[in-house]
Order: C-alpha cells, then sequence, then structure tokens
C-alpha cells in the first residue's frame, strides 16, 4: 500500500505528464513541465513506484 | 575534526534500508525493465541480446543475469568509431539530449562520448544526493567546488546535486589556487568537492602561504571522487589531518555519469553500492564466473538510470571486494565495497616476479607526512624490471633529513613487498607534476 506521499507524488507525476504534452502549451508552460517532470520522475523512481522512459515527453 | 560527526541520514529510506529480498524484487524489476528497453530500442544492443540468444523475455530471476552478454568499453569505442559521433548504441534520437560530455581522449584515443536526456540529467545529480546526503552534507552547507567545469563531466552531477540540496553552492573554475584558497577561507565553506589529489594540494599551498586549514578554515568535509585517494588509508588520513576535516569516497564514471557507490557518514571503511540504482556483480576476471562475498574480482556495472545510452553488465576493470551491508553500523541493506575501488585489474605490475599495486606504494608514501607529492617510475636495466619512487619533500624538511626519509620509505616498500628493491629518488620540493584533476603518477617506460 503506498504511503500518503507516494499517492501524491503519482498524482503530480501524471498531471505533468499531461502538461508537457498538451500541444497549446506556449513555450513558458511546455519547457517548465517538463523541467518540473524531469525531477518529479526522480521521485516516483526512487520509490520504486514507476521507472518508465520518458522521452517521448522530451524529457 | 571540525563540527564532529554529522546526523545519520538516508536520502531515500524507502530503498536504502529495505529489507534484502524485497531490494533484490525491485532490482529484478527494473533490469526487466532495461533490458526490454534496451532491445527494442538499441540497434547495438538488439545485435548484442540476439548473438547471445537472449530475449528479454528469458529475464525471470536475478541469476539471469549472467545469461546477458558482458559490454566492454573497446566494444562501446568500436562501435562510436564506426558510426560516429555516439555509434548505435543509443536507445533514442540524439536530438532529444540536452546534454553532452565525453571522456578526455588523450594520447590520441578516440574519447567516449555521452548524451543524456533531461530526466537522465536529473538522475545524475539524483545519484550524488544519496551519497552526499549519507555523508552528512545539509541545507546551510557552503560547498566549493574546485573544478573546471568543462566538458569532462567530473563534478557537474555533484553541483547540481548540491543546489537541490539547498546548499550555496560556489563555482571554483578559472582560479588559481591560491585565489580558490581566498574563496574558501572569505566565504567560509564548510564542504569541498575535488580530487583528492587536489585537496592535498590546496592544503600544501595554503601552508607555503601560512594558512592553517584545520584550525582556520570553516571546511567540515571534503568529498572526493576522480580518482583512488579517499579509500586508501594514508592519503584519507593525511587529508583529514591537514583540513580538519572528514573526508568520504564517492566513485563514479563516466559511463554511467554519476557515483554508484558512497561513503556514508559512519566511515567503516567500506562503501555502500546504490543498489536500488544499480545491479553490481563482481566477477573473476579470467573465467567471469561470479565470485562471492569477501573475494576479490572485476566490477560489472548495470545502470538503471539513463537510458539514453544503456549500460548493461558493463566490464568497468575496477578490482573490488564486495562485502554485506551489515558490516556498517548505520543501518543500510545496501552491500558495500570493502576498501572502496581497490584498484584497477590491469594497474598491478610485475617488477622481479613481486606483485606491486600503485594504490598500496601510496599507502606507504603517504603515511610520512614530510612527502608532498611522489611518482613511480618503472624501466628496464637491462633484462630486469627496475621501480624507482621519486618523492617531493615538502618545504619546511630540511635537506638533511632528505637522506633519511628515503632509507625509511625505501625500506617500508621493500618490506611490504617481499623484499623488493625499491630505489628511490628524493626530488627538489616542487619538480614534480602537480594535478587540479586525476593524478598520473605512475610512468611505465617499459610500454613501447
Amino acid at each position: 500500500m503506498a504511503e500518503g506521499y507516494e499517492l501524491k507524488a503519482l498524482e503530480v507525476y501524471q498531471s505533468l505528464k499531461t502538461l508537457a504534452a498538451d500541444p497549446e502549451a506556449p513555450p513558458c508552460v511546455a519547457a517548465n513541465a517538463r523541467k518540473a517532470l524531469a525531477s518529479v520522475w526522480q521521485i516516483v523512481n526512487d520509490l520504486g513506484l514507476i521507472f518508465e522512459q520518458l522521452y517521448e515527453y522530451e524529457v | 575534526m571540525k563540527g564532529g560527526k554529522r546526523p545519520l541520514g538516508f536520502w531515500n529510506p524507502k530503498t536504502e534500508t529495505m529489507p534484502r529480498a524485497e531490494l533484490q524484487k525491485l532490482q529484478l524489476r527494473k533490469l526487466q525493465a532495461m533490458v526490454e528497453w534496451a532491445y527494442h530500442r538499441s540497434p547495438f544492443w538488439r545485435r548484442k541480446l540476439d548473438s547471445a540468444g537472449v530475449k528479454p523475455a528469458d529475464i525471470c530471476s536475478l541469476d539471469d543475469v549472467r545469461r546477458l552478454p558482458l559490454l566492454t568499453k573497446q566494444e562501446w569505442i568500436q562501435s562510436q568509431q564506426e558510426k560516429p559521433l555516439y555509434g548505435d548504441s543509443l536507445a533514442v534520437g540524439p536530438e532529444v539530449a540536452m546534454r553532452y560530455h565525453q571522456t578526455s581522449g588523450t594520447s590520441g584515443r578516440t574519447p567516449l562520448r555521452v548524451l543524456d536526456g533531461r530526466k537522465d540529467w536529473e538522475w545524475v545529480a539524483e545519484m550524488w544526493d544519496y551519497g552526499l546526503h549519507g555523508f552528512g552534507v545539509r541545507p546551510g552547507d557552503v560547498a566549493y567546488l574546485p573544478f573546471s567545469y568543462g566538458i569532462f563531466i567530473g563534478f557537474w552531477g555533484a553541483h547540481y546535486a548540491l543546489e537541490k540540496m539547498g546548499v550555496l553552492v560556489i563555482p571554483g573554475g578559472g582560479q588559481t589556487t591560491e585565489a580558490r584558497l581566498n574563496t574558501i577561507m572569505e566565504l567560509s565553506a564548510t564542504v569541498i568537492v575535488a580530487t583528492p589529489t587536489y585537496a592535498l594540494r590546496l592544503a600544501q599551498v595554503a601552508a607555503e602561504n601560512g594558512i592553517d586549514l584545520a584550525r582556520d578554515s570553516k571546511v567540515e568535509l571534503l568529498i572526493h571522487a576522480g580518482e583512488p585517494g579517499a579509500n586508501i588509508p594514508s592519503t584519507k588520513q593525511a587529508i583529514q589531518e591537514a583540513w580538519g576535516a572528514r573526508a568520504g569516497d564517492f566513485p563514479g564514471m563516466t559511463e554511467c555519469g554519476t557515483i554508484f557507490a558512497f561513503e556514508c557518514n559512519e566511515q567503516c571503511g567500506a562503501i555502500h553500492i546504490i543498489e536500488d540504482h544499480f545491479m553490481e556483480e563482481v566477477i573473476d576476471p579470467k573465467t567471469g564466473e561470479p565470485v562471492g562475498y569477501g573475494e576479490r574480482g572485476e566490477r560489472v556495472m548495470t545502470s538503471f538510470g539513463r537510458g539514453f545510452i544503456p549500460v548493461i553488465r558493463y566490464r568497468t576493470g575496477d578490482l573490488v571486494e564486495k562485502i554485506e551491508a551489515a558490516l556498517c553500523p548505520c543501518g543500510r541493506t545496501f552491500d558495500l565495497y570493502k576498501g572502496g575501488i581497490i584498484g584497477r585489474i590491469d594497474d598491478m605490475k610485475i617488477i622481479r616476479g613481486v606483485n606491486v599495486y600503485p594504490s598500496a606504494v601510496e599507502n606507504i608514501v603517504r603515511g610520512y607526512h614530510e612527502v608532498n607529492e611522489f611518482q613511480i617510475l618503472i624501466s628496464k636495466a637491462g633484462h630486469l624490471d627496475e621501480i624507482t619512487v621519486r618523492v617531493e619533500p615538502g618545504p619546511e624538511v630540511p635537506e638533511t633529513a632528505f637522506t633519511a626519509l628515503g632509507v625509511q620509505v625505501g625500506d617500508a616498500l621493500a618490506a611490504a613487498h617481499e623484499g623488493l628493491r625499491f630505489r628511490i629518488e628524493v626530488a627538489d620540493p616542487g619538480t614534480l607534476p602537480t594535478f587540479e584533476l586525476k593524478a598520473r603518477r605512475l610512468v611505465d617506460m617499459r610500454v613501447t
């Protein structure tokens, strides 16, 4: 069973993936979302929750 | 030492204290994912696994890792030479990369070129965070990095890792050694990140300029990588005494981009492998068969981090001895390398039938505080091999003491090497090469 912070991390991760992939997002949104997604990937990978590759998101 | 022992802490308590059986299950899931990724995305790995007759679905247990073929540096470089710049080992097109680095590629050798995507580059820093936090670095520290910040990956990962931790980071590129010392003192640095050789060089220049780093600086922790040194007891002691601070060993490689192990603040004489991100085997270099705990062998690395260029069962050439995690009192369940990276399997020189390791010579020479720098020269006198150790005394050593110093060092080396006679030359102060990054102290003139 995932800890509370693990569930929150997964939610943030999925939200950032959606934001980073939004074709309507201007550069200030897309670039920073990708940077944030790269950071949150460390959380979900460190916790052994998700360890997918993210290059299709340019991350 | 200044500051005393830092508090125990885990960057990732979940995995750093995970029961071994659970940790191994995690390693297996990550190994399966990485092999699947490499097989389907990298032509190099598809070809290599097909030649070995193994498919990703064949990896059902950690023991199955031995069904995967070993990777050598020669193969990797050959791929890059045949298809410049990166070979066909890339799993992703270079247009998605945001970071490039390479090895030094000296003496006309092809450098190894590596690319990282954004999450790979963040992962490089993340591994450093495991180590830095484990050694006691905390927000509020002031870290100074006397590093050239060039195309060699060096301490770039440490820089970003320290920023992520909330440490004040002072980049020390483009400064002379004297200017660096001024910055360390003026900005009250508490952490230094450098090679062991350069930490000693800073201490020597400080002493020449009347600065007592152990007494007058605020430095409490020294973070070392790039070469053996912090794992060699005499060298570690020399650094710690010169700075009045703890010196930690953090070995890494350009091939994985970051550190794969770290010394925790217990300083038990071994380094913890970051086992939720790396799978490390130790093999007999001649047979390729695994060796057990407490036996020396060659380190074989599989990285679960970088996906741009998958690194699976990479023969590192490092000589190590793995021991069980419980031998460190910190509570981590990550296994250890006793003595860090002991040497290179091709480092050992045979001189008149006696095995000589450069790290063993260093451990003896650094036990003499009068020695500032040293060099090992191997030559031929007729048909016989000769080994000469040149020692450079510090400026405070009177010339009248040079002969006695040479005799003491020579006797100690002979006693440690089955009576092998070492020629000792005492060099004039300031004449031996000094190094900012990795030291190259051994010159084998027998090689043509």
